[in-house]
């Protein structure tokens, strides 16, 4: 086994190991005294599984509390062989736990857990979401009244929204700050998550019917305009005068909010 | 970004072109607030390249306060030079962007390679030491030179399986592709003393057998002991016959910037700067004789 060719057989037969516990590699290690093929190998093994499975609970702590220690690292080997890694870096591993929750035989019967996942990598991602320069309330100053109805908004990309039915932000709340995690419990309806990193730190809020709807619509490049239907959607009273000075004060209030909140890299 | 304060006062001078340092640590975020609050008494840093490769966030912003205060170099650990995959293209353009964005005093990665048939097992997996394989890791270690434009340190790693298919012994493996590729070595004291109790090898004759003017690094670094099998973990202190190879080391190969790695069971800062001030009474104690003998 000498040519190329040959390691490349070779390094598929270490991979084989690792993966499946295949062993054609083992009769090409040298035993010793000290330590056979075998241990040798498992060496390799045991760094591999381990490596991985703590770089899972470290992205998904809530979702290692949920199910245990014993449980997460059971269900990690099987999303290890599930999804090897494909990235150069082990940020990206668990990209696909979410996915693999909602659909593994263990876990799809209780759906909090994926949405659970959903939301712990989703600070992932917006933890190191790409730097930008963020506006200020002033910029609204720039805007001329006539411009208002066409301004589009563009959002920091760290910013994300969750949608969710269970009782997921109790779960993870209580996880980071070590206390009793609560019984998963379905909401009465669906509610959204804004999550997002302002300077340097990831936020999150809770947000309201027309709040989120209108970060959803702007983030699909509606123009303000849209965005204040939204908001008339969710004020019923909107036909009269004073229904109208509502909708234009809650519009602004929450582009305000959105800009005090270091949320917005472009109003134009 | 120039260093006017790179070379330690009376330091010898040892190779030509070969910088000097000093002593230094491994940057880990769990002493990011500690080493900016107590700006301590370390030559330089060492940064994993990967942990930077994000788009923005702490990482970034960090990077840039430790860059204004200590030199850095950059030590990669997804190179994957001896894979038989194509060279990850998208990983070197990542690099060069850091490297880039860095100026680091110099870059280094892993003599092994890290996944296969586009997967990626993140750890650092020994290669068999023949000559076919020397000729691949010179030919992509020319390619990566290339890309970058610059020379690179090759680091050997420790290793607990040899395969059949080697035909001669690592040191002589290391330093053939080294010369013929003509880069640098990152010289792992710690994988040396590992590897040695694992494979059966005296680690002088590691040390005697790799080129005195290719050595632009050390590495030290704790390991667990399972009596006579040895886990390169980094998450234990520097031992005594790790501290032994090293003098040995600094003997050889005279003034090479020194740093200390920890990656796990992370203790105070202030047992790490113990544990540097350490190697630094070594290192400077043989340089110190060597000078007065000179």
């Amino acid at each position: 086994m000498h040519s190329l060719r040959n390691l490349k057989s070779l390094q598929a037969a270490f991979k084989r190991h690792l993966f499946t516990g295949d062993g054609d590699i083992v009769e090409h290690i040298v035993s010793m005294e000290n330590a056979n093929n075998e241990q040798r190998m498992n060496t390799y093994t045991n760094a591999y599984y381990g490596r991985l499975v703590e770089t899972l609970a470290g992205d998904y702590p809530a979702v290692q509390a949920l199910l245990g220690e014993e449980t997460f690292t059971a269900l990690c080997h099987d999303y290890i062989r599930a999804h090897p890694s494909t990235h150069y870096s082990l940020r990206w591993f668990g990209r696909h736990l979410p996915a693999f929750l909602a659909d593994a035989p263990d876990t799809r019967n209780r759906p909090f857990l994926a949405e659970l996942a959903s939301l712990e990598w989703t600070f992932v991602n917006a933890f190191d979401a790409a730097d930008a320069s963020v506006l200020d309330e002033s910029a609204v100053s720039t805007i001329a009244p006539e411009d208002w109805p066409a301004i589009i908004i563009k959002f920091h990309l760290s910013v994300h929204l969750i949608d969710y039915h269970w009782n997921i932000l109790d779960l993870w709340r209580t996880v980071r700050d070590e206390e009793d995690i609560p019984q998963p419990q379905a909401l009465p309806g669906v509610s959204t998550c804004l999550i997002w990193r302002q300077d340097l730190t990831t936020r999150y809020r809770i947000l309201e019917t027309d709040e989120a709807g209108a970060i959803k619509a702007a983030m699909q490049g509606a123009s303000f305009a849209g965005l204040c239907e939204i908001v008339t959607c969710a004020l019923p009273a909107a036909e009269d005068e004073n229904g109208q000075l509502e909708i234009a004060l809650r519009s602004a209030g929450l582009l305000k909010t959105w800009l005090a909140e270091g949320m917005i890299v472009g109003l134009s | 970004m120039t260093y006017t304060n790179v070379g330690k006062p009376g330091a010898l001078e040892n190779h030509p072109s070969r910088p000097y340092l000093g002593y230094g640590l491994g940057l880990r975020t769990e002493y990011y607030d500690t080493i900016l609050e107590q700006q301590p008494n370390v030559d330089w840093f060492e940064i994993i390249s990967e942990n930077y490769m994000v788009d923005g966030g702490k990482a970034l912003h960090y990077l840039d306060r430790f860059q204004e205060r200590y030199p850095i170099v950059m030590h990669g650990v997804s190179l994957s030079i001896g894979s038989t995959d194509p060279l990850n293209q998208d990983y070197l353009h990542r690099l060069r962007a850091l490297v880039e964005r860095v100026n680091p005093l110099w870059l280094s990665d892993h003599l092994c390679w890290t996944g296969q048939g586009g997967h990626n097992v993140h750890d650092l997996l020994p290669l068999p030491y023949n000559n076919p394989v020397v000729s691949h890791l010179v030919d992509r270690i020319k390619q990566v030179q290339d890309f970058l434009g610059r020379q690179i340190l090759m680091e050997n790693v420790s290793s607990y399986v040899t395969y059949t298919h080697s035909r001669m012994s690592e040191w002589e493996f290391y330093s053939t592709v080294v010369e013929q590729a003509d880069c640098l070595m990152l010289l792992d004291i710690n994988n040396i003393y590992v590897s040695a109790i694992n494979h059966g090898f005296d680690p002088i004759d590691y040390l005697n057998g790799v080129p005195l003017e290719r050595v632009q690094q050390f590495h030290l670094a704790g390991h667990t002991d399972y009596g006579d099998f040895v886990v390169d973990t980094h998450d234990h202190p520097i031992v005594d016959p790790v501290w032994d190879l090293y003098a040995r080391a600094v003997e050889r190969f005279g003034p090479i910037s020194t740093m200390i790695e920890r990656d796990d069971k992370f203790p105070p800062f202030s047992e790490l700067m113990a544990e540097l001030d350490q190697a630094r009474v070594i290192g400077d104690n043989i340089l110190g004789k060597q000078q007065c003998t000179a």
